[in-house]
């Protein structure tokens, strides 16, 4: 079940072993191959907006995950050391799980971005995300006034 | 210097609203204020979860303003109910009950909302209630829904009284219900409308049935649940069963169980229970034959072991069994067997599970007995079976046993096996005695 790859920065191709029940394996694939659907087999998946540093990341994920059905995942401590990286890191990972359709890593990437959004006021989401406030106090107050029973205390 | 980049708002809508569906439902409509982005964000998070009580908790809200609050939390869920884009939900949990008056209740309002989320065709559902006035819910909108697949189920609800009319659940796989009274043709048309189930668990029931048929359940768990007074056995059919829990089941009398082939796993408690001053037994003969094929096992002994193991198989004809013939179960599969013992200790039960389990790796021993109510000579009787030799035995812990005697140690540590660690853990004091042979 591993993964070899041809890798190189700008345009990875990927051999991709249809894991079952990690990412689907049937991705659009380059001009001149065909995808096969049938999992296990080998398809060519061309990834041009994923950088080789968070492809690793996800190959590294998908290896220690693969067994999840048979004999249960690599545990809560592994999966919360291998988020705890860098914000830019955590949101290159959320979009390749997203492309490449890899639940189990989309929902711990995206709790771990919402665990950080938790229980903070919206300065301080914002500070923390960088996140540009481009209403203007009217607008702000206008938002709120719609939606009177969600602001309530 | 650096410029901080937002990485965040410029991902697709969907991520972020999936993102939000793992906060608080509050903070995830506050989102709308973060910036232009986000305003409309909030509407198409698939998980919608209310609960009042943590509400209060976290607001410290006093006792005399609760209503107030009730009236805001009611107006909060029927704007979120109102507001919210009419895209499919994948979890709705309702938490809700209220202390007013010495009495718990749901406010109408609130039970109201249930028929309306399932609209939405969410793959979860979790409710929590507390209904003095049954009609209020209306129960057949939960049992007839194509999409739910998952229903944690808790309100004093009396199942038999106010049974839903029908139930069709083509996609249900797991169900929790809590505190609910539970009948005959209840559980029936539930085995016969819900073809996909593969968890049940009836968690501080009363139990108005006496067999519990289900052909592809995987799960089944039954705790703090008691019988009703007219049932008088229960017997569980359950062929492709891979765990099985049942614990502090008062009255459940006469269990019984047809041979649990593929049981992988299971927690029993042999009890038996004293009702208007009557000694009613807990099992049938060989309900423990009828959990032979685990490979883990944690028996709670909350009744004197002899009848235990009389009842249980045959265990008098014990002698027999040095001579080959037996009518206890062999439990071929037994790898892991822990013990928890409530009343009297001995060695019979050790004996029993080591010479029926050939291939035992693993033993945990542990009591939860006081001391007032110990007997005398707790602990100090000798096994009046040989202790069998396992070669797969490797270790054996003991947890809190305060009242095993020096000298039963002695006799386990010499008499079984070939064992590696010998864990005592005696309140604070932890002995480890590694044994190399």
């Amino acid at each position: 079940m591993g993964f070899p790859r041809e890798a190189d920065d700008h345009a990875e191709k990927l051999r991709w072993r249809g894991v079952p029940g990690v990412g689907d394996g049937s991705k659009d694939v380059s001009n001149d191959q065909q995808p096969n659907r049938n999992s296990g087999a080998e398809v060519s998946i061309s990834l041009p907006s994923i950088t080789g540093k968070i492809l690793a990341k996800v190959i590294e994920y998908c290896e220690k995950h693969v067994f999840d059905f048979k004999q249960g995942g690599p545990g809560e401590d592994w999966d919360r050391e291998f988020v705890n990286v860098d914000q830019a890191i955590i949101f290159d990972l959320i979009r390749a799980a997203d492309y490449l359709a890899i639940q189990g890593l989309l929902d711990l990437t995206c709790k771990k971005v919402a665990a950080q959004m938790a229980n903070k006021s919206l300065e301080e989401i914002r500070k923390l995300f960088n996140i540009e406030n481009d209403y203007t106090p009217e607008e702000e107050a206008a938002v709120r006034q719609e939606h009177p029973w969600a602001f309530f205390d | 210097m650096t410029v901080e980049v937002d990485r965040i708002s410029n991902l697709p809508n969907g991520i972020l609203a999936h993102i939000l569906s793992f906060v608080s439902t509050k903070e995830a409509i506050h989102a709308c204020i973060l910036s232009k982005t986000w305003k409309y964000i909030w509407t198409a998070v698939p998980t919608l979860e209310f609960d009042f009580r943590k509400f209060c908790h976290d607001h410290r809200v006093l006792d005399g303003n609760i209503k107030e609050y009730e009236a805001k939390y009611v107006q909060f869920v029927e704007g979120v109910m109102l507001n919210r884009e009419a895209l499919l939900l994948d979890t709705f949990k309702l938490n809700w009950f209220n202390y007013d008056c010495h009495q718990y209740y749901t406010p109408k309002s609130v039970t109201e909302v249930i028929p309306r989320a399932l609209k939405f065709k969410p793959r979860v559902l979790s409710v929590n209630f507390h209904l003095d006035n049954c009609e209020n819910l209306d129960i057949d909108s939960i049992f007839n829904s194509d999409s739910l697949e998952d229903v944690h189920l808790s309100c004093n609800y009396d199942l038999k009284k106010f049974a839903p009319n029908s139930i069709n659940l083509p996609h249900l796989k797991n169900l929790k219900l809590l505190r609910q009274g539970i009948g005959r043709d209840f559980l029936n048309k539930l085995f016969l409308e819900c073809p996909v189930l593969e968890e049940l668990t009836l968690c501080n029931c009363a139990l108005n049935f006496d067999k519990i048929y289900f052909n592809i359940l995987k799960k089944l768990i039954v705790v703090d649940c008691h019988r009703a007074k007219e049932v008088e056995k229960l017997e569980i059919i359950t062929p492709s069963l891979l765990y099985l829990e049942i614990e502090r089941c008062y009255g459940l009398t006469k269990v019984s169980a047809s041979n649990m082939l593929s049981l992988v796993d299971a927690s029993i408690e042999f009890g038996w229970y004293e009702l208007d001053g009557v000694v009613i037994g807990g099992s049938e003969p060989n309900f423990l034959g009828s959990l032979s094929n685990v490979t883990s096992l944690h028996v709670i002994v909350e009744c004197e072991i002899k009848t235990l193991l009389i009842i249980c198989c045959n265990f008098h004809m014990m002698e027999k069994l040095k001579n080959g013939a037996s009518n206890c179960p062999t439990f071929n599969n037994l790898k892991r067997l822990s013990i928890l013992w409530r009343v009297d200790y001995n060695f019979d039960l050790i004996a029993f599970f080591l010479y029926n389990s050939p291939n035992l790796e693993d033993i945990t021993l542990l009591d939860e007995i006081f001391s007032e109510n110990a007997s005398p000579n707790l602990g100090l009787e000798e096994p009046k079976y040989d202790l069998s030799r396992r070669e797969h035995l490797e270790t054996v812990t003991i947890l809190n046993c305060c009242k095993i005697s020096s000298e039963t140690l002695d006799l386990l540590s010499n008499s079984v096996c070939e064992f590696r660690y010998l864990h005592i853990n005696i309140g604070i004091y932890v002995f480890l005695l590694p044994i190399f042979i």
